[in-house]
């Protein structure tokens, strides 16, 4: 039995594939976590949600537009949402919230009517699943995919470690850093360019509507046993890449859907926290 | 083998056969429905460097091979480089996409594979396309790759449309039109 299970975890690994698809999903889950902490903390969980929906629309542009790299339609696209959405959501007419709720459904809808109106392929149905859910599509990436993809998980690294006392600043008293004369604004607008960066990333992980629970379970999961911000990041980033690693590990082995298996590791993992976290408490 | 001439468009189509959601979806079994999808997905397979194979006609002639023989022959003991019917169906997908992308790693290897039956013709009295397909862990995107059973009639020597079947054979290739096109030169087509 272990033996027959050896054999296939040395065939499945033999494609670079799978190599491509670990890679891939240890670095979205990484910056995803990092990012997540954040979002949570200032209450824009369901940003990335709205995010994610505004990129499906722009892959229905990018679809009609017939272009075979739609990472330069989706990207500009979600950045500017995600601008957006920060600047509406400081605005007195349009809560944040029904900002957020107004782009999200609006993306979804036209995107799913542009590429019923303008299919470009016979398989609508399956390019919907393929974007809401990922379906395999990070075991279908090429290796120019992954270059682009540690490109980008790099940048949005060195910028959360280079600004990292003025993010943790913005998010714990906005008013106060404004007061002391630091731009919040451009950090906060900061913050949404790399919201988008990954939403874009994590879309062919997990899909756009799985890309919120890798953004927000690993923060709670942390949040729920640790206090401190730098302590929360931390554990935050490695549940999120220990759950990355054994999703697609799982996916792989077992052949489930790749997006939600790393979900439902989340969601466990978030539930042996909440456990944890009782007798912790108790102790304290 | 017969190699017949025929548009850009029905090559891409013939291995890459991204079909709508799932099996039952009566369009698939719609006798326009193959040349409409092979219309529809010609970008995106051209795109994908997909490739496919030479195709066979109902005419075609010659000694039939029944799907008893070919039963027979795939359960053979002789050693497969590539046993797709061993691994999982997300694994299934991603090797036969990646088989797609990257053919030149997969000439020359024998191969067995489980999937569905599937056939189209892109124009009237025009060659008839046969796949084996296989559908992802979603079960919304299906990856289909052509295979060729040499010395066969159709519909006599295959299983009815969307039936499970077993492709034992080798994958090959075969330019045309400045491409390289991919197939399973099938030994056997057993149905499940």
């Amino acid at each position: 039995m272990s033996n027959e299970f050896i054999t296939k975890l040395q065939l499945y690994f033999s494609y670079p594939f799978v190599w491509y698809a670990l890679i891939v999903g240890l670095l979205i889950a990484l910056c995803s976590s990092l990012l997540g902490v954040t979002l949570v903390l200032k209450r824009f969980s369901y940003i990335g949600d709205g995010l994610s929906h505004v990129a499906f629309g722009a892959m229905a542009v990018a679809g009609l537009l017939g272009l075979t790299n739609n990472m330069y339609v989706v990207l500009p696209i979600t950045v500017i949402s995600a601008v957006l959405l920060l600047r509406t959501g400081q605005n007195a007419k349009i809560n944040g919230d029904a900002a957020i709720a107004m782009i999200s459904v609006g993306a979804l809808a036209v995107g799913y009517m542009l590429m019923n109106l303008f299919p470009s392929s016979a398989n609508i149905t399956g390019d919907v699943c393929t974007t809401l859910f990922g379906s395999t599509s990070i075991l279908t990436l090429k290796p120019e995919d992954v270059i682009i993809c540690v490109i980008m998980s790099v940048i949005v690294i060195a910028v959360f470690l280079l600004f990292y006392h003025k993010i943790f600043a913005v998010k714990f008293d906005e008013n106060f850093i404004k007061a002391a004369g630091v731009k919040a604004e451009a950090y906060n607008l900061l913050i949404a360019i790399i919201t988008a960066l990954i939403i874009v990333l994590a879309m062919n992980l997990v899909g756009s509507l799985l890309i919120s629970a890798l953004i927000i379970f690993p923060a709670l999961s942390a949040m729920r046993v640790f206090r401190s911000f730098k302590r929360v990041i931390i554990c935050s980033a490695v549940i999120s890449v220990v759950c990355a690693g054994a999703g697609i590990f799982t996916s792989i082995m077992a052949g489930t859907p790749v997006g939600s298996t790393i979900v439902v590791t989340d969601i466990a993992v978030f539930f042996i926290f909440c456990i944890v976290s009782l007798f912790t408490r108790r102790k304290a | 083998m017969r190699k017949t001439a025929k548009p850009a468009a029905l090559l891409a189509a013939a291995v890459l056969l991204c079909s709508a959601c799932s099996r039952q979806q009566p369009a698939a079994k719609s006798p326009d429905a193959p040349t409409q999808m092979i219309n529809n997905i010609m970008s995106e397979a051209a795109a994908a460097q997909t490739t496919a194979a030479p195709a066979t006609t109902e005419a075609s002639s010659g000694q039939t091979t029944t799907s008893a023989d070919t039963t027979t022959s795939s359960q053979g003991n002789s050693p497969v480089d590539l046993d797709l019917t061993q691994m999982n169906s997300t694994m299934i997908y991603s090797v036969i996409y990646d088989m797609m992308i990257n053919p030149d790693n997969y000439y020359g290897k024998s191969l067995i594979v489980d999937g569905y039956f599937d056939t189209m013709v892109y124009e009237e009295n025009g060659p008839r396309y046969f796949f084996v397909v296989v559908p992802d862990a979603t079960a919304c995107c299906v990856q289909g790759i052509e295979f060729l059973l040499p010395d066969s009639t159709y519909p006599e020597d295959y299983p009815d449309i969307q039936a499970d079947i077993r492709v034992k054979g080798i994958i090959d290739r075969y330019e045309e039109g400045g491409q390289m096109y991919t197939y399973i030169k099938a030994d056997s087509v057993t149905p499940l």
